[in-house]
């Protein structure tokens, strides 16, 4: 189930909504929490359990490990599992393929993806690591537990929570009305950010980068992955606003994953404001442990590649993300070795600081098309045609394509922008709930008759 | 305000769309689409653990929704508001995309697009750009077989109009254009092999049944006319393909080239502006040039009433989504028979998921259906389905008996052929579960006319579909 889906938004948020509010009377009695956990774990398990039958069975075993591990002091037992599984499901069909490619066995079984794999993993991982650390306790309640690690707001994009920050939520929390009044809105902006921005951006995206090698142009390569920058942005940004304004109604407050990303001052400055639990997770659990930048150049220089190279695989299990990754880890030694030596970038003059700006917009842009083709040879096509020609004089599809999507376009670089200090349409106003109630019905109107539009990060 | 008055309000709103969605009464057809609904899944073992009976559900409840061609069209429209209209340039539609106008392609997979040998490494794809320009020709061969294997996949997964808006689909729509001269097409892309593989299985039906006289007539789509300048590069060569398969017929198989006929017509409505078809007076023109090849009388247009259809505005609306086109509706012309008599009998199929399954009981019916003005399904006047075998039997007595294998542009050809043969039976590519040696053998059929347009003649779906007929 994706939440940007009529039955999800229709029929499962209400049945919840519903259940927990009897929940909430019920747990009232005591002040306790646990009619309500009840039943967002009944409904987390049925959430999965309706895209992925058999896996849930993959999910309930791995809580059962943690908790096991856990109470008993092997967490690395656990963390090994998990490390498992994720080369099984995950990149299972990869390396079966590459072993075929290199003449070994064909293979003979087609692994398909439990969705969600690469984020609840990492967020078991976190816990153990945490409780083998003596940050936090381990988790008496495998329920509890099982709600830490399944819970259906986060569970299939993230953002990736740590135990410890809602280890006391699970326990005991409060839901105001300024919480739901917050929660709706923000669940609606990440509606209509994937739904009327991203799902839109995906035709422009296919259009262009999709297109036959020899028939994209350089301006279709680039309005293409302009575009996709600008889709990815919004369709993974929408996902974790739908998942922080859910975690608030129900009491839970999950971190921010994105700081507006395009407004970075440098690639190193992107990765703290693009994915930040994910980066966040990387820095704690593999860099930091591996001595960070208390350590010699060499080796410095080792744990970055190392860090990004994970990273980049984390993505998915092809090739080119492994590329992804390593084209970021080289950017950011080049960074840290030569122009951030000296200052950060909000310390430098303002003509240094928009160009540190353009550059890192550019490389970012560059990174993407990596990203994008999982195909080496459409790659490899695709940067000819981006920096080296291609250039049709009359370019007719590439000028109707602009045309026909400018409006969106200049929407969604808007939209990129940081939120304005005073909100345009406070929720405590007309405008505010007049622009709420036609996101709504807009986004309501797009999915009508869509049958499919995944999350982009649900893949990964 | 107080902020609890925008969560009333808010939650208000949706409980009102909730009680829409719940309790209206759920659509179960489109008209814009011209297809049937998914319906609710049934509940199987195997269903569940795979996924699809969950999933199902999703898909019916999003698929069904009250009033969905209306709300559609307002989605539409909204997302026509993404951008500029296209005023009197060309506007695209998903073309060279693989991507598809319609949800339910959307479903499908795109093509994989195989590398080309040698290019498996991250270090490959910095080796001179030369290096893979001289893999080009071997890899458009991989990916025409790639785009080959996905057409027979999808195509034999959905019903008729799908496949219609999956030819749409793979190629992408042109606009162009404006007011009462906007023009929705969809551009072409077939390949030469396909092509010789159609006519090769044209031939087989001859080497078959060496007593019936087997005609061929591919029938070219509206692009191959009506392309501006500068959407050529985007578009293939029918002309191409229609010579590659008369040069392929064998001496005894009669091509029934019409591209010049129509060629000469074109400043006449012979094609439709707002559907994917040709128009009734296309067809006539065809059937006329096929009618001179097959030696048998023919009726002049001064014999046939003429019937309006007005405001009707056809598939390229909902899959070019294209609100230029909506707003520039055409009449649909078509022309009834009245010196004539004769009677039609249809056997209907029932399908399953778009497929047939098994027949049902012949029945007599009205070869030209009736529709109102402004309805989206006016070219299905003729014979109102393709999921049926129709056979129509004539007063012309001249002991001809002719069978059309056709897709949904064939079925305007049949209706002017009533004062040429003594029965015409019709049968669609995609709906057909007999052996058509038993049915041509059954029926005392002397004559064999493949009617599919050049889109279809291309894909190697229709050619597995046709062979299979002569072995089951």
């Amino acid at each position: 189930m994706i939440f940007a889906d009529l039955f999800f938004i229709y029929i499962f948020l209400p049945a919840f909504a519903l259940c927990t509010m009897i929940a909430h009377f019920a747990d009232a009695r005591d002040g306790g929490m646990r009619f309500q956990n009840a039943v967002l774990i009944v409904f987390s398990f049925v959430f999965y359990a309706w895209g992925e039958p058999i896996y849930v069975f993959l999910i309930l075993a791995g809580v059962f490990v943690d908790y096991v591990c856990a109470m008993t002091g092997h967490e690395r037992l656990a963390v090994a599992f998990h490390v498992l599984s994720l080369v099984v499901f995950k990149y299972g069909n990869l390396i079966l393929a590459t072993v075929e490619q290199a003449g070994g066995p064909a293979p003979l079984i087609d692994i398909r993806l439990p969705i969600g794999i690469s984020f609840y993993t990492f967020q078991s991982v976190t816990y153990l690591l945490d409780v083998r650390r003596g940050v936090c306790e381990p988790q008496r309640n495998p329920f509890y537990l099982f709600l830490y690690i399944a819970m259906f707001p986060q569970l299939v994009a993230g953002p990736i929570v740590r135990y410890r920050t809602i280890e006391r939520q699970i326990r005991s929390r409060h839901i105001r009305s300024s919480d739901l009044v917050y929660g709706v809105n923000r669940f609606l902006t990440g509606l209509a950010k994937k739904v009327l921005l991203a799902n839109q951006l995906a035709e422009l995206t296919a259009a262009t980068l999709d297109t036959d090698p020899q028939m994209m142009s350089t301006g279709m390569a680039w309005l293409g992955i302009f575009a996709f920058a600008l889709q990815i942005y919004f369709d993974f940004s929408g996902y974790s606003d739908m998942a922080i304004g859910m975690g608030r109604c129900m009491g839970f407050r999950f971190e921010e994953n994105f700081d507006s990303p395009y407004l970075c001052a440098s690639v190193t400055d992107f990765w703290r404001r693009w994915h930040i639990s994910l980066g966040t997770f990387f820095r704690d659990y593999v860099y930091i442990p591996l001595g960070g930048n208390r350590v010699s150049g060499t080796r410095h220089i080792f744990n970055i590649m190392l860090v990004w190279l994970l990273t980049g695989f984390w993505h998915g299990a092809h090739w080119n993300y492994l590329l992804w990754g390593l084209y970021y880890g080289l950017l950011l030694i080049i960074e840290k070795y030569t122009v951030l030596k000296n200052a950060e970038p909000e310390d430098r003059a303002l003509p240094a600081r928009i160009a540190g700006h353009v550059a890192s917009l550019f490389f970012v842009l560059a990174g993407w098309g990596i990203f994008y083709f999982e195909d080496f040879s459409r790659m490899g096509y695709f940067f000819r045609n981006l920096f080296f020609g291609n250039v049709v004089a009359n370019d007719t599809l590439c000028a109707g394509l602009f045309r026909q999507n400018l409006f969106l376009l200049i929407v969604c670089v808007i939209a990129c922008l940081p939120k304005p200090r005073k909100r345009l349409f406070s929720t405590a106003s007309v405008p505010g709930i007049i622009w709420s109630v036609l996101l709504l019905t807009a986004s309501t109107l797009l999915l009508i008759g869509a049958t499919s539009n995944p999350f982009l990060y649900t893949r990964f | 305000m107080n902020k609890r008055i925008y969560l009333i309000a808010v939650l208000l709103w949706f409980l009102a769309i909730e009680a829409f969605l719940l309790f209206a009464k759920r659509s179960e057809a489109s008209e814009l689409e011209r297809r049937k609904l998914n319906t609710f899944p049934e509940l199987t073992a195997d269903a569940y653990w795979s996924g699809d009976f969950t999933e199902g559900i999703s898909n019916w409840f999003s698929d069904t929704v009250p009033m969905r061609d209306t709300l559609m069209e307002q989605a539409m429209t909204l997302m026509g508001a993404k951008g500029l209209a296209g005023g009197s340039g060309v506007v695209f539609v998903g073309v060279g995309t693989g991507a598809a106008p319609a949800e339910n392609v959307q479903e499908t997979e795109p093509a994989p697009v195989a590398a080309p040998s040698g290019i498996h490494s991250v270090a490959d794809v910095w080796a001179p750009y030369e290096a893979l320009v001289d893999e080009h020709d071997r890899q458009i061969a991989e990916e025409e077989a790639a785009k080959a294997h996905r057409n027979e996949r999808i195509e034999k997964d959905f019903n008729g109009a799908v496949d219609d808006q999956y030819i749409l689909a793979k190629n992408g729509i042109i606009v162009t254009g404006s007011g009462a001269q906007t023009r929705a097409m969809m551009l072409y892309g077939g390949n030469k092999d396909v092509a010789v593989s159609y006519a090769q299985m044209v031939n087989h039906y001859k080497e078959v049944m060496p007593k019936v006289n087997v005609y061929c007539m591919p029938i070219p789509t509206s692009i191959a006319y009506y392309c501006p300048a500068e959407a050529l590069r985007y578009t293939g060569s029918q002309v191409d393909r229609i010579n590659d398969m008369m040069e392929t017929f064998s001496d005894d198989v009669v091509g029934v080239d019409i591209y010049s006929v129509l060629g000469e017509h074109t400043d006449e409505p012979i094609y439709s502006r707002t559907d994917h078809h040709w128009a009734p007076l296309g067809a006539f023109y065809a059937a006329q040039k096929f009618a001179e090849e097959a030696d048998v009388p023919f009726m002049e247009l001064s014999e046939y009433e003429e019937k309006h259809i007005n405001n009707y505005v056809g598939t390229m609306y909902m899959w070019s989504k294209s609100q230029q086109v909506k707003d520039n509706p055409e009449t649909f012309v078509y022309y009834e028979p009245t010196s004539l008599e004769y009677r039609t009998t249809y056997i209907d199929y029932v399908t399953q998921n778009g497929n047939p399954v098994k027949e049902e009981a012949p029945h007599d019916g009205h070869f030209f259906q009736k529709y109102p003005d402004g309805h989206s399904d006016a070219y299905c006047t003729f014979m109102g389905s393709d999921e049926r075998i129709t056979q129509v039997h004539t007063s012309t007595m001249n002991g001809r008996k002719l069978l059309v294998i056709k897709d949904s542009f064939g079925n305007a050809v049949p209706g002017y052929l009533f004062g040429s043969f003594q029965e015409v039976h019709v049968i669609d590519y995609r709906y057909f579960l007999r052996n058509v040696v038993e049915y041509v053998a059954e029926y005392g059929i002397t004559d064999i006319l493949f009617a599919h347009n050049v889109s279809h003649a291309t894909t190697p779906y229709i050619v597995t579909c046709c062979e299979r007929f002569l072995t089951r």
